[in-house]
């Protein structure tokens, strides 16, 4: 009643005195939204925002000693050197693919992890699986590696089985294997974790959904199909959004301990990249020109197929 | 009526396999990390493969818990982990609520302010003057505020919230509760799964901490264990910065590493399992109907 | 405290040092001056306050020195110190890199060099003092005698008698010894699991002793009175080539590639798969650990650096690039400057030694007898005197990396792995020379370089073939600039 009346008023006043009033009156309506968010925008802005004007020493040859207002400005350099650099496009191909083959295989594995842990029916084996899966994200990418060195090396466990096989190869030193390894080895690091997500989504799903449609005849395929896959479609297509701001974003620790000079040619990434050239020679301006690089691929990514998602789609991030 | 019985029948059992298989190819790692901590140093290398310790000992967790300052820096671990992650939490939902509400102007704006900082940032030295200036240097508060809201949260709590159906808030707004109400009362309690992951991940993300805290943190008393636990590992450095004989001389064995591992990631593991019963499903039954 | 007055008057010889009186100075005006350095902490950050060994410093010096001493990240932690506007008045840095030479431009930091004259200690040792920027000195590194170096050759010596060999001295007995323990099992389990020779891949430490043996001996040398680097010279194709036919036939780790160096030592002092090792003497110590546990009769000793075709032979000798780092401030006031420059002196001497390793007598060790410490290990860990210096004298070669916590025997073959190679110590003093066109690019060269020295080793590039290697070397790093810089400033 109180809202129907409200809303009554609110129109005769709109006719009356237009968009500010509107606007004014949406701001007291909302007054508590503002003041929930309050906080949180005071810590993005001292925290976050405040920081980032340092991104400018991208475009000055930073010197630690003058400091930001007092080292040169030297525009583009930095970009350029980048750019012009022999290996850029090997850098940038590596990079492009070790993520397009993780968001291929790795990014549908959690999601299919979860589908087959919700369909357990013993609650008890349910949650021991869930925390057995997730067990490797808690190791470092230098346990993980060391391991996998262990198991191809030209003694390892692995490589007999894949000479057993029929197949001559030391895994370590092959550079068509070199994706594959990295990209098996993230799944099994964090797939499990990434089912987590998931799990919770799927835990909101009103069950009632699926005691209607039992009752309408539809078994387990077709449930799934028609209720559990769209429930956490609009998850899937944000988390997938979001993967794609990171496409030029690796793990440094896991790319810089597999690389061997072996495989150098598919192993070097952005991030390998800049350890080398910006931070180990002391060059900041330079590694922070190219995070900006990988950021602004990032963003343009996320802008593009944000849009794409919302004309097709409902689900969309913005 | 056989048929479908059977094939589901059929795809449980494979399920329960495969997932048990996949769930101990998990585990493995782990396990031989821990069989090394408590083998006999001498027989451990850093690569090989052991399956059951040799010479049980626990004289590298001694090593450890006897390390100087060990129980003031867990005892600091703790602090930050249940009050960082509270902190983050009370943020994080308060944040996510207004942005996840089309209707309140400028939540696209804000939230896609909030999405800009996944992909950009200022760089060491900026947030350390930030924090330097905010007076936070050298205290507990620095591994707590600096980080306290992490944008992929805030993202995913946003979604998760849109997805709650607009009658439970609208049949309580006329009852005549307001935007706080709502909040506090429905939305959090229907989102318990999405608390729970969010919890989880701020916890695991401050028990974690590491590279702040050495950026941060100078005195002893004010550290926290992921630091502690690194500086029983001597590396030879390659880096000319570092050329200490003291490193060349006392290379610590390789069990105290492995023993490292489950010291810093055991406790957090534990905290999984009580967080596990909010993702139990249920709790929107009757809300609406009412 | 009545232990510490009662041992004062014992106090003896002058390069003892007096056992710390805890805070009892004169009242007055002390310069302050700001350390920022980094140091191996097993033990954690030193407590500053009521620290024996501080204060002891500030006795020394006179002044009231103030330290910041971190292990981990130190990098960044002087970066973001300088970038808050504080500069230490002394600073730890690696060789002069793209981080430094602004610095220096902005005259921020000066060198040493002039300051050094009329400090006994550390005149001894300023042959050592090889970083320089247009010709002056500019840290003063924590010097270590040469001997400790990287390049020591150890050998099984157990397999060695197995299979009735001597210890090679030659290239070709080592290839001759290698493959013997390669094919005939030497350690004699019946299994073929064991190889000759263990490098390792990340950095391919101890290959320069190898290297010298065909006549490459410095970073850049001089070839047909041209300037090169050492991987154009002839000599380094004679080792590519020796190296390719020992990896070829098995004598090399086949996964050396892969295999870092802490890897690389566990493979040799753990698993005891490899009977030949080039690295520091100490992994003596990590076999008595590790393998000789569980066999009893396995040794590890040193073997002289074998000579090659033409009779070279040689060990890299160790120098230390980094160091400390002196900036304008402090330099510009004397009384400042007089205690850093004490400081270092007092570092670079024996008491100063003996303070490092083991504190002030009484306080933090009772001496012993032969020179044996009994370490007062809690208040030594609290204290870290160790990591309050920064300078050592030169050691002699007998004291070298010798740990009296382990066997006597493990003591003497590290001794004696030093004192029969010290005759072939090569001092490369091109390696601090400075190009300006190198600087910039070093890290990526040195990246470049080595991954081709591996793929060469593995048979992936054909010795024919590294010519070509060398002219995209010259293209992709503007070489010919370098060389002439470096050529200008020899």
């Amino acid at each position: 009643m109180k809202e129907a009346a409200r809303l009554h008023t609110a129109s005769f006043a709109q006719r009356r005195s237009g968009i500010w009033r509107r606007a004014g009156r949406r701001l007291i309506m909302d007054r508590y939204m503002y003041l929930l968010a309050l906080p949180g925008l005071i810590y993005y802005f001292i925290f976050h925002y405040l920081p980032m004007l340092g991104i400018t020493i991208a475009f000055q040859d930073y010197n630690a000693f003058l400091g930001f207002s007092g080292s040169d400005w030297v525009g583009f350099k930095h970009f350029e050197r980048l750019f012009s650099h022999p290996d850029f496009w090997l850098v940038f191909r590596n990079t492009m693919m070790i993520s397009l083959l993780n968001i291929v295989f790795f990014f549908p594995t959690p999601i299919a992890l979860a589908l087959m842990l919700n369909e357990l029916r013993i609650s008890l084996y349910k949650r021991v699986l869930q925390t057995l899966l997730y067990l490797p994200h808690f190791l470092s990418w230098v346990v993980i590696c060391i391991l996998t060195i262990t198991l191809m090396s030209s003694t390892g466990f692995v490589t007999h089985m894949i000479q057993w096989l029929g197949f001559d190869v030391q895994p370590l030193l092959d550079k068509s294997l070199f994706w594959g390894i990295i990209t098996i080895q993230s799944i099994w690091k964090d797939a499990g974790w990434g089912t987590i997500i998931f799990l919770a989504a799927l835990a909101g799903i009103n069950p009632d959904l699926y005691e209607a449609a039992t009752m309408d005849g539809a078994n387990r395929w077709q449930q799934m199909r028609f209720i559990t896959v769209p429930s956490i479609m609009s998850t899937i297509v944000i988390l997938l959004i979001l993967r794609l701001g990171q496409i030029l974003n690796l793990s440094f620790d896991q790319l810089y301990i597999m690389g061997n000079a072996i495989v150098r040619d598919v192993a070097e990434v952005f991030d390998t990249y800049v350890y080398k050239v910006g931070v180990v020679q002391g060059n900041f301006s330079f590694a922070t020109a190219v995070g900006i690089f990988k950021s602004v691929i990032g963003l343009l990514l996320v802008l593009g197929t944000n849009y794409l998602s919302r004309k097709t789609s409902e689900h969309s991030l913005f | 009526m056989r048929k479908p019985f059977t094939a589901s029948r059929i795809f449980d059992g494979l399920n329960v396999i495969i997932l048990g298989t996949i769930a101990a190819l998990m585990l493995f790692p782990l396990w031989i990390v821990l069989v090394k901590s408590v083998s006999v140093a001498h027989v451990v290398t850093e690569g090989g493969l052991m399956f059951w310790p040799e010479g049980f000992t626990l004289s590298a967790y001694e090593t450890i818990f006897q390390r100087r300052n060990f129980l003031n820096v867990f005892a600091n671990t703790i602090v930050i982990t249940v009050l960082g992650t509270a902190i983050s939490m009370i943020l994080t939902t308060c944040l996510s609520y207004p942005l996840s509400k089309k209707r309140v102007a400028g939540s696209t704006v804000m939230l896609f302010l909030v999405f800009f900082t996944m992909l950009f940032n200022g760089g060491l030295v900026p947030n350390y003057l930030v924090v330097r200036e905010v007076g936070l240097l050298d205290t507990l508060w620095a591994l707590m505020l600096p980080q306290a809201i992490q944008a992929f949260n805030v993202i995913i709590m946003v979604s998760f919230f849109r997805t709650i159906p607009q009658e439970l808030e609208e049949s309580a707004k006329i009852d005549g509760a307001n935007d706080l109400i709502i909040l506090f009362r429905i939305v959090v309690m229907t989102s318990l799964p999405v608390i729970a992951t969010l919890t989880l991940f701020y916890a695991v993300n401050q028990w974690n901490t590491y590279f702040q805290a050495v950026l941060y943190i100078n005195s002893e008393q004010n550290q926290v264990l992921q630091v502690l636990l690194r500086q029983l590992i001597l590396q030879l450095n390659n880096q000319e910065v570092i050329q200490d004989d003291v490193a060349n001389l006392h290379q610590v064995a390789v069990t105290v590493k492995q023993a490292m591992v489950i010291v810093a990631t055991l406790p957090i593991l534990l905290i999984y399992p009580f967080l596990q019963k909010y993702f139990a499903k249920g709790v929107m039954i009757g809300s609406i109907k009412g | 405290m009545v232990l510490i007055l009662s041992a004062c008057s014992g106090g003896g010889a002058s390069d003892q040092p007096p056992a710390g009186k805890a805070g009892e100075t004169e009242k007055e005006e002390r310069v302050s001056v700001h350390f920022f350095l980094s140091s191996s902490l097993p033990y954690g950050t030193p407590t500053m306050e009521n620290n024996k060994a501080l204060a002891f410093l500030r006795e020394q010096t006179g002044a009231d020195l103030n330290f910041e001493i971190y292990e981990q990240i130190y990098e960044d932690k002087i970066r973001v110190k300088i970038a808050s506007g504080e500069i230490p008045d002394v600073f730890e840095w690696g060789k002069v890199d793209d981080f430094l030479i602004p610095l220096i431009q902005a005259e921020a930091i000066v060198p040493f060099e002039p300051y050094i004259e009329g400090y006994a200690n550390l005149e001894a040792q300023q042959q050592l003092y090889t970083t320089k920027y247009q010709g002056q000195i500019y840290p003063i590194p924590d010097v270590r005698n040469p001997i400790a170096s990287q390049d020591i050759p150890l050998i099984r010596q157990d397999w060695l008698d197995r299979l009735g060999l001597d210890a090679p001295t030659t290239t070709e007995e080592l290839y001759e010894v290698a493959k013997a323990f390669t094919d005939d099992d030497p350690d004699g389990n019946g299994t073929d699991d064991t190889y000759g020779i263990q490098i390792a891949g990340n950095n391919l430490d101890g290959t320069w002793s190898l290297k010298m043996a065909f006549g490459v001996d410095n970073q850049w040398m001089e070839e047909d009175g041209k300037v090169i680097p050492y991987f154009e010279s002839a000599g380094y194709r004679d080792y590519l080539a020796y190296m390719q036919r020992l990896f070829r036939e098995g004598a090399i780790d086949p996964d050396f590639a892969v295999t870092d160096h802490i890897l690389a030592q566990n493979k040799v002092v753990v698993e005891g798969r490899a009977g030949i090792f080039m690295h520091y003497a100490t992994r003596v110590y990590e076999f008595e650990d590790g393998l000789q546990k569980s066999n009893p009769d396995a040794r590890l000793v040193g073997f002289e650096a074998v000579s090659g075709p033409d009779g070279d032979r040689g060990i890299r000798a160790r120098v230390n690039e980094g160091g400390a780092y002196l900036s304008k401030d402090a330099a510009e006031n004397p009384r400042k400057l007089e205690a850093i420059m004490k400081w270092l002196d007092f570092g670079a001497s024996q008491a100063g030694k003996v303070f490092r390793d083991s504190g002030l007598v009484d306080v933090h060790h009772k001496a012993g007898q032969d020179g044996n410490v009994e370490l007062n290990q809690s208040v030594f860990e609290r204290d870290s005197p160790w990591a309050f210096l920064n300078t050592a004298p030169i050691q002699d070669t007998s004291e070298v990396y010798i740990d009296r916590s382990k066997s006597e025997e493990s003591q003497n073959i590290v001794r004696e792995a030093h004192a029969m190679n010290e005759p072939y110590l090569v001092y490369d003093e091109t390696k601090t020379l400075f190009s300006e066109a190198l600087t910039s690019v070093a890290t990526e060269s040195d990246q470049y370089i080595l991954d081709r020295e591996i793929q060469a080793i593995m048979g992936q590039i054909a010795i024919e073939k590294w010519d070509d290697v060398v002219q995209e070397w010259y293209a992709r790093f503007n070489g010919e600039q370098i060389v002439q810089e470096i050529a200008e400033s020899m």
